[in-house]
């Protein structure tokens, strides 16, 4: 799209050419960040053990076992992080519970994304009474603690992994929304954006294919503080009960269970707690190094990190 | 003066109507019967009209709504299912606690969060503030329920220096508000810097080091002032968050607040509980952010007059 010689020639003031290049900057900076790529590989490596679950768990993660019940760990007994009250290998939960954790998280975000950037895009780019009820709605949702909405719906629709997905979609969206329309009424008095629209293209066309593009990366730094926040709040709903239906392997209902055993076995409760940990930390840390590289004002203040002054 | 404070008081009456709205549409609309839960034995079809009748919910939606409506603005949201109770009452006898909990966890977010932001900008670039960093990315990394469980871990199961749950003594009031005030005040921390970094940037900052102050007059009357101004807004919407972390932490330290009060609720399916707290929460939390939009009126000329 962007290297087509017709797409270079809508462009008077050349900003497709410097958004791809910043882009690729960028990203060639992330790379160099030992904490970005140290937390992109665990995340891959997470994503595979999610995928390929039934072929990585050692133990059936659901079937009880109650001869072998809170095993600690053990490499000898190939129980590596222990077993639960039940007998179950947690190793093997841990990684089912991947599945879970992703799952919600990626589908999740993704509706949220696309919702908020919708009503972002509308909102931005018609203004008028759209922009007004949209903005309306969104600040009465921001004036709401989550919690509490998530409470209320949890309470009407009852739990399970759907109604979880709705939860995370329908207080999920706002941010996306407000970002959007911020960026969207910046882009669209950009040169470029009024020579697409001198030149005829409708408004579709100006949203989809100038304006969406410029998005990209404030929206994977939202999409990706968003993806730590749901899966947190994932566990955290499942930890009171709220979450996934009882049975369902989540890291959340597993640190419930592991609660009622912390004094006599640490490690029912210690290990789906740690996974979880990194994963919101690699996900929160890599959407850092993405804001860092992409925020020019930053480099302001990196500069004010290294005054040529002695203190 | 007196316009902005009008327009900000609308804004809280309307969000609060939304909240209303969204609230009753929420927990009426979906299915669950709740007589049907007062009653799980069943009941015959004759007695159910009859308790339908006597809550009300056999008239259409919009009359429902009309009727709570009137209600709430005299202060009644309605009686708990399950305690035979006004729900008004019995979230306003579980407040004291929650109220009590979150204030000492912004004492503590207020208390750490600052100063912590401040060494690190004070040290910029230097393994302090690499530190501390570190510790705050880490802070907001860790969920609320997992820090709690850990704190328990640590503190009340191998050290017995403190005690597991429940209300009562000092004691008991430690691990739950660190536990809520953690995330705060990772971000109080990383806010606080960021903030000083930006105002080092301004020409006062350099006036005020040329007129010859020592730097950490600088630093506290010239560079920490300013950069508290985004901090205070910060703090009033993490009046939010506390609201929303006491349902998690209460849950876990079993603190007898309205978080507490509102899981159990939404187990039991009791409604007007559920909506009772959600209802007072956001008032709360709106009334919060007012007292702090008016601080800032009286604080910055700049908002007086724009």
């Amino acid at each position: 799209m962007r290297t087509g010689a017709g797409a270079r020639a809508a462009v008077p003031d050349g900003s497709y050419v410097v958004a791809a290049t910043r882009g690729r900057r960028a990203l060639r900076r992330i790379a160099r960040q030992p904490g970005a790529l140290a937390s992109a590989a665990f995340l891959a490596l997470v994503a595979v053990c999610a995928i390929g679950a039934p072929w990585i768990a050692p133990y059936d993660a659901v079937r009880s076992r109650l001869m072998d019940r809170l095993q600690p760990p053990s490499v000898a007994a190939r129980h590596w992080l222990g077993t639960d009250q039940l007998g179950r290998d947690v190793f093997s939960r841990v990684v089912v519970g991947a599945r879970v954790s992703l799952t919600i998280g990626a589908v999740a975000v993704c509706g949220a994304g696309a919702l908020g950037t919708a009503l972002g895009l509308l909102s931005g780019y018609a203004r008028g009474i759209a922009d007004g009820v949209i903005m309306r709605i969104a600040d009465v949702q921001l004036a709401f603690p989550f919690v509490l909405l998530a409470l209320a719906i949890v309470a009407a629709l009852g739990p399970g992994l759907g109604n979880l997905i709705i939860v995370f979609v329908v207080t999920g969206w706002v941010v996306f929304a407000r970002v959007v329309r911020a960026q969207v009424l910046q882009v669209r008095e950009r040169e470029f954006v009024e020579a697409s629209r001198s030149l005829g293209a409708s408004p579709r066309r100006i949203l989809l294919r100038h304006i969406l593009p410029n998005l990209t990366g404030s929206l994977i730094v939202v999409a990706s503080f968003e993806l730590a926040k749901i899966i947190v709040w994932e566990a955290s709903l499942s930890f009171l009960g709220l979450g996934v239906p009882p049975r369902t392997v989540s890291w959340g209902a597993m640190l419930s269970d592991g609660r009622q055993y912390i004094d006599t076995a640490w490690w029912v409760a210690m290990f789906p707690g740690l996974t979880l940990v990194a994963v919101v930390l690699a996900i929160n840390t890599i959407g850092d190094e993405v804001r860092d590289a992409l925020d020019p004002r930053l480099e302001r203040l990196k500069l004010t990190l290294h005054p040529n002054r002695t203190r | 003066m007196g316009g902005v404070i009008a327009r900000r008081l609308l804004h809280g009456v309307v969000v609060l109507w939304g909240v209303s709205l969204v609230v009753f549409l929420v927990l009426r609309v979906v299915p669950g019967d709740p007589v049907l839960i007062m009653y799980p034995e069943g009941l015959s079809p004759a007695q159910l009209r009859k308790a339908h009748a006597a809550l009300g919910l056999d008239r259409p939606l919009i009359v429902q709504y009309g009727a709570f409506l009137s209600r709430a603005l005299h202060g009644d949201l309605g009686e708990s299912f399950r305690y035979q109770q006004p729900a008004v009452s019995l979230v306003m006898q579980r407040l004291p606690a929650t109220a009590q909990l979150a204030a000492v966890a912004m004492a503590i977010t207020v208390v750490a969060g600052v100063p912590l932001g401040f060494i690190a900008a004070a040290r910029r670039g230097g393994w302090l503030d690499r530190a501390v960093m570190l510790i705050a990315s880490f802070g907001q990394s860790l969920p609320t329920f997992w820090l709690g469980i850990m704190l328990i871990i640590v503190f009340a199961v191998a050290l017995r220096w403190l005690p597991t749950s429940g209300r009562g003594s000092m004691a008991q009031l430690v691990l739950p508000a660190v536990t809520l005030a953690g995330y705060s005040t990772a971000l109080t921390a990383r806010l606080t810097r960021a903030g000083m970094l930006e105002v080092f940037a301004e020409h006062y900052v350099r006036t005020a080091r040329a007129k010859g102050l020592r730097e950490f007059t600088v630093l506290v009357r010239h560079v920490l002032r300013n950069a508290l101004i985004p901090v205070v807004t910060l703090l009033g919407l993490q009046v939010g968050a506390l609201l929303g972390g006491a349902v998690i932490t209460e849950a876990v330290f079993a603190w007898p607040g309205i978080g507490l009060l509102a899981v159990n609720a939404v187990f039991t399916r009791d409604y007007n509980v559920v909506q009772a707290v959600v209802l007072l929460s956001t008032f709360v939390f709106i009334l919060v952010n007012l007292c702090v939009d008016l601080c800032y009126v009286a604080l910055d000329p700049r908002i007086r007059l724009g």
